[in-house]
């Protein structure tokens, strides 16, 4: 008797696991190509404002972009690479005051026949963070990213500086009161840049 | 008479069971996502369709619940529930969903959906256990919704993304960090916990002196 | 190197500038419940840091090795919870068996333990956040450990507090929350250090 209901339990238990996780399967495939395409909207919008093309605006022809981007995977960061614009997107993330930093950089001319040359910032955006609002989380602000663009790498990272009126043209501008957030941001930059210089060392000595 | 039993299980969830003023539960999540108004309704709204779904299933399920497993299965069935919605709202509001990260997710440890399971639905039927999920869950929320004004006013400035106080008056960031919330929490339970005590004091007056 | 100053900079940033309890709100009902008394609130301390610490590395290899080869990540937070609840009712046997003396401390906190929404939080975050199985065991070390300094300060500002009057309605709960929130703040300023 006692076992017997020991066994129903059971079965009913393995049932109900059973349900759920085919209901969950269910929800999980229908809405899977929705979710997937809100990120690569998401990605793709950023690289265009970083890159300055400004003729993307719908969410098919962003998704149309980012389908001509080859994708290469590393454990540090990912390219994107994009040949028929000439530039390569890296995606990399490091870490803030409070979370990860997920940051994308667009160069040119970017990965060419497993080579990296990295010789022009063509511009910077945040993808995710979570920095103190109206301090660190200014980083995401126009003015702010907008000095990277154009910002040429050849003779080094750019260094963000804060308290003085820019001076050399390797200095960006920081962001008052958020000097942490300024120096994970250039941090996780310089990084970056160096597991590119790492794993491409041929591309980068040029 | 039949109504009025549905509006009494349904104001007795709203406010005298009400889960942050009378037992502090839940709180977890009324800190976290409090920094603006549209994460507390969109968290609000999840939190009522997963206290009410989970409730009417266990309801209807009731009889035939093993005794002995009963607690996995409630826990199975609230977990379904919280990662259809968390699908959902990566589906169709995607930036919402970044900015609530895992706390939807954690809409499964609030102990209240599981405390309404074990307490109402698994003896009420389904209908009475809708509206009593839900009851809790709007009461719930309406402190929830209380704070975030609280906090997003102070801290932004702003209301549902509209500017409501001008720019020249200086924000009060510390609200919007982690700190606020425990201050807004702390003084919201104060003024109630003070309140009800009051309340009930007076009540208490009042029938002393019609005898 | 720079594995382990990653491995560093996590479990610090875990203890003080990402505290669990009080920067990110989670396992909010025991740590308001558990800190009446000191004693109670080590003995929980201790109960949360160990767990944290297997969950966080039993539940980075389930996800990385099992759900997402297979392609069922949606199923996360079924497995986490079914895993917790097995790893907590084993520690506890197991626990039992070896040591009466730690069963005795902290024996009774550990059933608590699996609904505590900071262990699951916390494997969520380390999923969330990628980290390498090196850096998740840093992390639930020292999320725990940052939950379980929180908690044991707390109880020794409520054990002073208890002996002092308080305005009506303040007590419990209220005067509990404000004093977290001097705490965050106080917390918040370690961020400095990093």
């Amino acid at each position: 008797m006692k076992k017997s209901s020991g066994i129903k339990s059971l079965f009913f238990l393995v049932l109900v696991m059973t349900f759920s996780s085919m209901l969950l399967t269910m929800v999980a495939e229908t809405t899977k190509d929705i979710r997937n395409n809100h990120d690569k909207i998401e990605l793709a919008r950023k690289i265009c404002i970083s890159a300055d093309l400004k003729d993307m605006s719908s969410e098919k022809e962003l998704l149309n972009f980012f389908s001509k981007g080859k994708i290469i995977e590393s454990k540090d960061f990912k390219i994107i690479d994009f040949r028929d614009e000439s530039f390569s997107a890296v995606v990399f993330s490091g870490s803030g005051l409070w979370d990860q930093i997920y940051t994308v950089i667009c160069v040119r001319p970017g990965l060419i026949k497993n080579v990296f040359l990295c010789d022009k910032l063509l511009g910077l955006q945040i993808i995710q963070q979570k920095e103190t609002p109206g301090l660190g989380g200014r980083i995401e602000e126009k003015w702010f990213t907008d000095q990277f663009s154009g910002f040429s790498l050849k003779k080094g990272n750019p260094q963000i500086v804060i308290g003085r009126s820019k001076k050399t043209e390797m200095e960006i501008d920081g962001i008052t009161g958020a000097s942490m957030t300024c120096k994970f941001l250039q941090e996780s930059l310089s990084n970056c840049i160096a597991s590119l210089k790492k794993k491409y060392p041929s591309g980068m000595a040029q | 008479m039949k109504k009025n039993k549905y509006w009494e299980t349904f104001r007795f969830g709203l406010i005298d069971e009400n889960p942050i003023f009378k037992m502090i539960l839940g709180i977890c999540s009324a800190l976290a996502v409090t920094n603006s108004v549209i994460n507390t309704l969109t968290m609000t709204l999840a939190v009522i369709f997963v206290t009410a779904t989970s409730s009417a299933l266990i309801s209807l399920i009731r009889d035939w619940i093993p005794k002995k497993v009963r607690m996995v299965v409630y826990v199975t069935i609230i977990a379904t529930f919280v990662m259809v919605v968390d699908l959902l709202l990566k589906a169709m509001f995607p930036d919402i969903s970044k900015a609530l990260g895992p706390y939807v997710g954690l809409i499964i440890t609030n102990c209240i959906i599981m405390g309404r399971a074990e307490a109402f639905a698994s003896n009420n039927k389904v209908i009475l256990s809708i509206i009593d999920g839900a009851g809790v869950a709007i009461g719930y929320g309406i402190i929830l919704i209380f704070i975030s004004v609280i906090r997003e006013l102070l801290g932004f400035g702003t209301l549902l993304g509209y500017l409501i106080i001008p720019v020249q008056v200086p924000r009060m960031m510390i609200m919007i960090m982690a700190p606020g919330a425990f201050f807004t929490l702390g003084i919201v339970v104060w003024i109630a916990r003070y309140w009800m005590y009051h309340r009930v004091s007076v009540n208490v007056d009042e029938v002393g002196r019609e005898k | 190197m720079s594995d382990f100053s990653d491995f560093l900079k996590i479990t610090f940033a875990a203890v003080f500038t990402g505290n669990i309890a009080l920067t990110y709100f989670l396992g909010m009902c025991p740590f308001i419940a558990m800190s009446k008394s000191p004693a109670t609130a080590f003995g929980m301390g201790a109960a949360v840091v160990f767990v944290m610490t297997v969950t966080c590395c039993i539940n980075w290899i389930i996800y990385w090795q099992i759900l997402v080869p297979t392609g069922t990540e949606h199923l996360q937070l079924l497995c986490f919870i079914a895993s917790i609840a097995v790893i907590v009712q084993i520690l506890e046997l197991f626990i039992d068996r070896v040591s009466p003396v730690l069963y005795a401390a902290m024996g009774i906190f550990l059933p608590l333990i699996t609904v505590n929404c900071a262990i699951l939080g916390a494997s969520l975050f380390m999923v969330l956040r990628k980290y390498s199985f090196l850096n998740t065991l840093g992390y639930g070390f020292g999320s725990g450990m940052g939950w379980a300094i929180a908690l044991l300060a707390m109880s020794g500002v409520r054990s002073r507090i208890n002996t002092s009057k308080l305005p009506p309605g303040l007590e419990g709960p209220a005067i509990t929350m404000i004093t977290a929130g001097i705490m965050a703040m106080a917390f918040t300023g370690l961020a400095g250090v990093m």
